[in-house]
């Protein structure tokens, strides 16, 4: 659609199709907004009809305002220039509703990948329990690299630990019974162990401190 | 109403998604009012048109940020006001901007106010064209039928939603949508040879 369609025979009816969806646009009708919106971006007229529409309410509303209409034209023609030249920063980005629907399956992958964690610590501390059996864990205990840290992240026990997670019995408990208490002391150690790795070398990432330890304590055995 | 919502949310929702036309039909909408607001603050009147100018830029470039919290125009109210506000202390910090902009308001040199009025919408021609367009939005609404006139009076005037009207005039919104669209036809007729459209100044 061009500006010299509307002189043309067969678009003769695309004005008034046009303006009654500009009119149902200008008070709110969403079903409008399609066309209307096409009609205004592929067609001057339509353009000129949508300034024409809202000069007579403010018109209607009060007589001065009708100052500048006649020079309207060139104000937007102006600022499009500008606009032209204005990144479209607003683009498909947040501002939509799908932002809810980012966030619904953000949670519960966030909730996943914290159980991930806590799950990977639980290994970790099942197997640092010097009193339980190589058998019990199989799988991993045949890899002698994989128990090792175990006995690396035990020779940290002496560091202090925060007596709120320390439930009971600070690390005899853990000791005597891996599976009831291990959870929070061995956590505070494994926090502990981080902190210090990750003070002594900016290359250990997280997931890699077990594997560390591993090289530093398996000599000891 | 379901199927009516806020037209300038409908139009902001399109702009947010990158329609920069979406963002144009808003400018066109709220242009006049936006540099009367302008022309109360700014003396000059050679700079409201740049002040509205940079207002809608502005806008456009804060959009993102526009969370529908208040009304649209309550928002580019408040940008317009900063913009001008901005600008005026530009003038005062800056001997060369205050220079520059300062002599148009300045009644002895007669040539620069001359030149600052032409360009403004305060011209003899232009408040004439204005008596002008006023005139014959009122002729037109005189001449509409009783139905037409009450349906468009009741919508731009009083504000009310095609449901309200519908309720007031006993008559389907269907009907309302449709006597409110000849309406504005009829006065539309009659005025688009004022506001130069047709011909001369392109959309």
């Amino acid at each position: 659609m061009n500006d010299e369609d509307s002189m043309n025979e067969p678009n003769a009816a695309a004005p008034s199709r046009w303006r009654a969806q500009l009119s149902a646009l200008m008070d709110g009708d969403r079903h409008a907004a399609d066309e209307a919106c096409r009609a205004w971006a592929g067609d001057a007229s339509a353009r000129a009809d949508w300034h024409t529409y809202h000069v007579i309410g403010e018109v209607l509303r009060s007589e001065d305002a009708a100052c500048s209409a006649a020079s309207d034209a060139r104000f937007l023609v102006r600022l499009r220039e500008r606009l032209a030249a204005e990144p479209v920063v607003l683009a498909p980005e947040v501002s939509r509703l799908p932002v809810r629907a980012r966030r619904a399956w953000m949670a519960p992958a966030a909730v996943a990948a914290g159980f991930v964690a806590v799950a990977g610590v639980l290994l970790a501390t099942r197997l640092a329990t010097p009193q339980e059996s190589r058998d019990a864990v199989p799988a991993l205990a045949r890899n002698p690299g994989v128990e090792a840290p175990a006995t690396a992240l035990a020779g940290l026990r002496p560091l202090p630990a925060p007596a709120s997670t320390m439930a009971t019995d600070p690390g005899g408990a853990a000791s005597r019974d891996g599976a009831m208490l291990i959870r929070d002391p061995e956590l505070d150690r494994y926090l502990a162990a981080h902190r210090q790795y990750a003070n002594a070398s900016p290359l250990v990432i997280p997931g890699g401190v077990v594997r560390s330890a591993t090289v530093v304590a398996a000599p000891g055995r | 109403m379901t199927e009516t919502a806020d037209a300038d949310a409908l139009l902001v929702e399109r702009a947010k998604r990158g329609d920069k036309r979406a963002f144009e039909m808003l400018v066109v909408k709220y242009q006049r009012r936006i540099e009367r607001l302008i022309s109360r603050m700014v003396r000059d009147d050679g700079l409201v048109e740049d002040v509205a100018q940079e207002t809608f830029i502005r806008a456009y470039r804060a959009l993102p940020q526009f969370r529908g919290d208040s009304a649209f125009y309550t928002w580019l109210y408040r940008i317009a006001v900063n913009t001008a506000k901005k600008l005026l202390i530009e003038r005062k910090r800056d001997p060369l901007v205050s220079e520059s902009t300062l002599v148009s308001q300045d009644d002895g040199d007669e040539t620069s106010r001359v030149e600052s009025e032409l360009t403004d919408g305060e011209t003899p021609e232009a408040v004439l064209a204005s008596k002008e367009i006023a005139a014959t939005v009122n002729a037109a609404i005189d001449a509409l039928s009783e139905d037409l006139r009450q349906a468009i009076v009741l919508r731009e005037i009083e504000g009310l939603s095609y449901e309200e009207i519908a309720d007031v005039m006993n008559c389907p919104i269907g009907t309302v949508r449709s006597r409110i669209f000849r309406a504005r036809e009829a006065i539309a007729t009659r005025l688009r040879p004022l506001l130069g459209t047709r011909e001369g100044e392109r959309w």
